[in-house]
């Protein structure tokens, strides 16, 4: 099983499951998909990110994708 | 079925309340505007500070609530949205019936609200929109297989194409509290494992695991840190070129109808205190309100097909880490760019800002940001400082535009570390997919925004012109001529006395011309300064009666009057150092009572409003202060 990284480290279009979504923004970011067990994937990285996931593409601060903790799916 | 509501005198209000809730980017608001079209009016949720726009739709009264990604969060949008369903809630928000608008082509997502919606109860409908885009997507929801797990009736639509709309509208009559068993509130393994039942359950054919390409394809240019704000200065210059040049004519074609209507009436009423209320106060306010309603219509109209397209998400996405430095959210981009056409129209397009301390600190820092109003009055002063040297000129019209914006950054960042302390929200921001902008929706709202704009701001503005109206008219000056020393006659003869002079207005600006003394300032320019704060640019047709008599500044020889006027003790009224002075103060100040009445209600109350005008008068005066002090240095005074 590959080691938990944060979302920000994983690179770009690795896919991943979200082990965890930390921090003062999670309620919001599981609301918005980016739960526990949700597969996410980093499209665009730099001050400002997008990530996908459930058909859906978010722009995040890049804070917060260090906010989410990550498997990568091998 | 739901009872209709009970009014608080016992009589049954025959209309069924529908309260239309969803996550933000589901259609909601398209939905809204397929069921109520025009028949709908934007007003304050009783109790609280946002606005929701409420319409009739057969015996349905439905109220467009706030998007929230879910009940249990702390962003006052779910706040709204837990306080209009609560058991215990307000006659005046109360809703009879929940109708939650889902994403068919995401209904995973929309599940989780879903659940929290139904544990409360309340009777429900569901509505499962964009069922035309899952299809095009290539997957279907079978809404009755979805109305068998939810226990509530569930309806297939289209809001873009308004189809279903009917059936829906039916179904609210079978609302009644979910019979479905729900897993716990709070229950996060449990919540995801129901919901994926349900996806599974309800979609004979599941969706493609991947995004669509056509959004992929264009965020590589819209989203490109280089890239993607060249394209956002090209689609922002196209935005206010339309305004500017199509909003010029109705805004001419209002100017020769209130003329007309004026004259008309100048020349019917009998001479005396009506006609002058009428024509100066009641024609003139109206005039001077109704001529931004082009702008503001136009305005939220590109704003709506731009927001409907998708960029919008995008734009604020590439101008975030710009913004982010002076804690500002990249959604600000919008208004500080509209209040360089005028104030009002970019505080009312703040809203576009979900969080409500970013929304005001942009509110509060947007009118540093030079509007068309004050246009006249830099030609006047710049025309004074640098009559032969046009490229001078030039720089320092530049300069006055990036003196408002480095003032408006700092305020925000200084408000951000102070009164509205932390830092911009991290930016957490849906991209939804792209798609060709709807022009009905575009049209309904820029009717309601314009509506708005004339039925709350309108009645403000008008009474309040009407109250400078008043100062600027009356007391009337005696009959006979009274040596009252003004402007450019000279002092040995005796003048006639100047009405603004001797009106409330005049001796207003006597009494405070002790204040405007350290800027260099005399009592007939303490007087522009003070009526200018009804509106800028009243500046230039106050000096051009002060001291030409006449209130015609198109014409290039009162204008060069005024230029070469004369204090009452003989020397230039504008001195370089003054005429910098001036033009620094009319740059930061807050002198447009429109705005302020607009601050007030956007922001939810006049202690906006007064801080904004304490604050930027307060910085405009210092500024304007260190100006003619250094001027005076450099160049003399």
């Amino acid at each position: 099983m590959s080691p938990s990284t944060t979302l920000d480290a994983l690179g770009l279009d690795r896919p991943a499951t979200i082990t965890q979504t930390c921090g003062s923004e999670a309620p919001l970011l599981r609301a918005m998909g980016l739960r526990e067990g949700a597969s996410v994937t980093l499209r665009q990285s730099g001050a400002s990110c997008i990530v996908e996931t459930c058909q859906t593409r978010v722009g995040l601060s890049a804070e917060l994708t260090r906010s989410l903790n990550v498997t990568p799916i091998d | 079925m739901p009872s209709p509501s009970v009014s608080p005198a016992g009589g049954h209000r025959h209309r069924t309340r529908v309260a239309l809730v969803g996550q933000p980017n589901v259609g909601k608001t398209t939905l809204f505007n397929a069921l109520c079209g025009m028949r709908s009016q934007t007003s304050n949720i009783p109790g609280t500070t946002f606005e929701a726009t409420s319409g009739r739709c057969g015996d349905l009264a439905v109220i467009d609530l706030p998007g929230t990604w879910s009940l249990g969060l702390e962003q006052p949008e779910a706040q709204v949205v837990r306080q209009c369903l609560e058991e215990s809630a307000d006659e005046s928000i109360r809703q009879d019936v929940v109708m939650l608008v889902l994403d068919a082509s995401k209904l995973h997502r929309g599940l989780h609200l879903a659940i929290e919606l139904l544990a409360t109860g309340r009777p429900m409908v569901i509505a499962l929109n964009m069922v035309d885009v899952a299809q095009r997507r290539g997957f279907e929801v079978d809404p009755d297989r979805l109305s068998m797990w939810l226990g509530c009736p569930v309806v297939a639509v289209s809001a873009r194409q308004r189809t279903g709309l009917d059936r829906l509208q039916s179904a609210v009559a079978n609302a009644a509290p979910s019979t479905a068993s729900l897993p716990p509130i709070g229950d996060a393994a449990a919540s995801d494992a129901w919901v994926d039942g349900v996806v599974q359950e309800s979609m004979p054919s599941q969706p493609p695991g991947e995004t669509d390409r056509l959004s992929v394809r264009l965020d590589k240019a819209c989203t490109h840190p280089i890239l993607g704000v060249a394209l956002f200065l090209l689609v922002m210059a196209g935005l206010f070129w339309t305004i500017f040049e199509f909003a010029a004519i109705p805004m001419d074609l209002i100017d020769v109808i209130f003329g007309h209507v004026g004259g008309w009436l100048e020349a019917t009423l009998p001479d005396g205190a009506i006609r002058s209320l009428v024509v100066d106060g009641i024609v003139g306010g109206l005039a001077g309100t109704l001529v931004f309603l082009p702008q503001i219509v136009l305005l939220f109209f590109l704003i709506s097909l731009l927001e409907d397209t998708g960029y919008l998400a995008r734009a604020a996405f590439v101008m975030d880490r710009v913004l982010r430095r002076f804690g500002l959210p990249g959604q600000a981009f919008v208004p500080m760019l509209s209040a360089h056409a005028c104030a009002i129209p970019a505080i009312m397009s703040a809203r576009l800002v979900p969080d409500r301390k970013d929304r005001l600190a942009v509110m509060l820092v947007a009118p540093f940001l030079s509007c068309s109003a004050r246009l006249p009055v830099y030609v006047l002063l710049i025309g004074v400082l640098f009559a032969e040297r046009p490229l001078l000129a030039g720089l320092v019209f530049a300069a006055a535009y990036a003196l408002g914006i480095v003032a408006a950054l700092l305020s925000a960042a200084l408000a951000r570390g102070t009164i509205l302390k932390g830092t911009a929200r991290p930016m957490v921001l849906e991209l939804p997919s792209y798609q060709w902008p709807s022009i009905r929706t575009a049209v309904l709202t820029c009717w309601d925004r314009g509506w708005l704009f004339l039925r709350k701001a309108g009645t403000v503005i008008l009474a309040m012109v009407i109250v400078l109206w008043w100062l600027s008219s009356y007391p009337k000056p005696p009959d006979t001529p009274v040596a009252v020393a003004t402007s450019v006659e000279t002092s040995h003869q005796p003048a006639e006395v100047n009405p603004m002079a001797f009106s409330f207005a005049g001796r207003i600006g006597r009494t405070v011309q002790p204040v405007f003394e350290p800027l260099g300032w005399d009592w007939q320019l303490s007087v522009g300064v003070m009526t200018s704060f009804a509106a800028r640019e009243v500046f230039v047709s106050t000096m051009a009666v002060l001291i030409a008599g006449s209130d015609d500044v198109d014409d290039d020889e009162i204008i060069h009057r005024i230029q070469t006027a004369q204090r009452d003790d003989g020397t230039p009224l504008f001195t370089p150092a003054t005429a910098a002075s001036l033009l620094v103060f009319f740059v930061l100040a807050m002198q447009c009572l429109p705005t302020l009445a607009v601050t007030a209600r956007e922001a939810g109350g006049w202690k906006w409003a007064g801080l904004q005008f304490i604050w930027m008068s307060g910085v405009a005066w210092i500024a304007a202060w260190i100006t003619f002090i250094i001027v005076s240095a450099t160049m003399g005074a």
